[in-house]
């Protein structure tokens, strides 16, 4: 094939030919013609075809590919709404602890019901403040009737020291509990006992 | 509605850019976080203490408006607290109380340092009579409960004599006792007695968690006249065989009726 190539003439338009040229070709053409007739080779064809099959890629090489190709979504604002409230209540679930202002009652212990009472018929409000509400005034607020605040709340088992915020002002401590504990402040906290192992949930 | 989307990888990170400023942004303390670390010298000031700390205490100076001078003071204090290996978390949630209570951060800090004295001494006490166990043994939760016996009313003296004469028993054996004896003595239980109940318990090791709430159920058989040698009688009897405390109210005449009537505070 080389040889028949390295006989072809140099660039030059087709009518600008010449005699000697012309006759070349009808040699070329005679020497083509003469050339013995063979088969070509069996595995020509899957050569052929193995050669134009895509390359396999690698794993990443192929992620890659996929990531950078850009794609084009097709939304239906009507079917959006569902995924929409579903993808909202996802984060609710996931961040909604955020939201409370206690954690007290989100504790998986199994829990026991407990009521405080404060009779003080001169205070606008009563709040209950213990080491179960991490101190905060506003998680606990007791209900007054006749004078006589009262709050139910349920807690975990344990030992808890808690005392009542009056006006958001005045601390003191139950005057109904037996046990005391000097909070370091110059005040005294209640103390309550949890437990709910006791069959009598005392 | 089409939505073209330049790449994935554009979507992932925006996915996750979205989902950072969200999730800082349902924190209550993130906002506050970054007007306190404005404050330069306080900041600086924290460097030391963990994170959690100094958010919690940014948080309540934020809540509580505490001043500047403070917030410094309550720091340092913290500062101290961490050097002398005092658990801060306890500390900080005296300073919750303190602060819920209306109490000039001044006051609190010196609480505080009572607290971590308390601390200290008790943690020496357990040294000196406990060097058979490793520091790392002796927890935190007893620890925290004996010195809370100091504030329930039992003297520095009290403890140490009570350390040093009680059987070998395991630490959180000890912390019960300790505390019982201090609200025992609170309701005037004969003293001699209540030793005798704490030391037989010891001995026997039969201080189980259920035998914490003991002083409530002696308070609640005082209510019912029943005499303090009456009482002991029958809580020796109990420790001596391991039993529950649920045996003792048996043994005592409590019905559950009547304890939920005396709701147990």
């Amino acid at each position: 094939m080389f040889k028949i190539f390295s006989l072809w003439p140099p660039e030059k338009k087709n009518n600008e030919l010449d005699s000697n040229q012309d006759q070349e070709l009808l040699i070329l053409a005679r020497r083509l013609k003469n050339l013995p007739d063979r088969e070509p080779p069996s595995d020509l064809a899957d050569k052929i075809i193995q050669s134009l099959e895509p390359k396999k890629l690698s794993f990443w090489k192929k992620l890659y590919v996929w990531l950078i190709t850009p794609k084009a979504i097709t939304i239906s604002p009507l079917k959006l709404a569902p995924a929409l409230a579903l993808s909202l209540l996802l984060i609710w679930l996931a961040f909604g602890n955020f939201f409370s202002g206690s954690q007290v009652f989100k504790n998986t212990q199994k829990l026991v019901p407990v009521t405080f009472v404060l009779h003080y018929p001169q205070a606008h409000s009563v709040s209950v403040i213990g080491s179960f509400n991490q101190w905060q005034p506003k998680a606990l607020k007791m209900h007054n009737k006749n004078g006589t605040w009262t709050l139910e709340i349920k807690l975990p088992q344990g030992r808890y020291e808690y005392a009542f915020l009056i006006d958001n002002k005045l601390v003191i401590p139950d005057p109904k509990a037996e046990f005391c504990k000097a909070d370091l402040f110059g005040h005294k906290n209640s103390i309550i006992f949890v437990n709910h192992e006791n069959p009598h949930n005392i | 509605m089409k939505i073209h989307i330049i790449s994935k990888i554009h979507c992932v990170v925006l996915l996750f850019t979205f989902t950072t400023l969200i999730g800082n942004g349902l924190s209550p303390t993130w906002a506050k976080e970054c007007s306190y670390y404005n404050n330069a010298s306080i900041s600086k000031t924290t460097n030391q203490l963990p994170l959690w700390a100094t958010n919690k205490l940014n948080t309540l100076g934020e809540n509580y408006r505490i001043s500047a001078e403070g917030r410094k003071r309550l720091l340092q204090v913290l500062l101290m607290a961490q050097h002398k290996q005092v658990s801060l978390s306890l500390l900080i949630s005296k300073i919750e109380e303190g602060l819920a209570k209306k109490v000039p951060p001044q006051i609190i800090a010196q609480a505080l340092l009572k607290e971590i004295d308390n601390y200290c001494y008790v943690r020496n006490l357990l040294k000196t009579f406990f060097s058979c166990a490793p520091e790392k043994l002796i927890s935190n939760k007893v620890v925290k409960t004996i010195v809370d016996s100091l504030s329930l009313g039992l003297s520095r003296k009290e403890l140490a004599q009570f350390i040093k004469s009680a059987p070998i028993a395991p630490l959180s054996m000890l912390a019960i006792a300790i505390e019982n004896l201090a609200l025992l003595k609170q309701i005037h239980f004969n003293p001699d007695m209540a030793k005798q109940i704490m030391f037989t318990g010891l001995r026997y090791k039969s201080f189980s968690s259920d035998w914490r709430y003991v002083a409530k159920i002696i308070a609640l058989a005082k209510k019912r006249n029943l005499s303090d040698k009456q009482i002991t009688k029958a809580a020796l009897q109990i420790l001596r065989h391991k039993q529950h405390l649920n045996k003792l109210m048996e043994l005592l005449g409590f019905t559950s009726r009547n304890l939920q009537q005396n709701q147990f505070r």
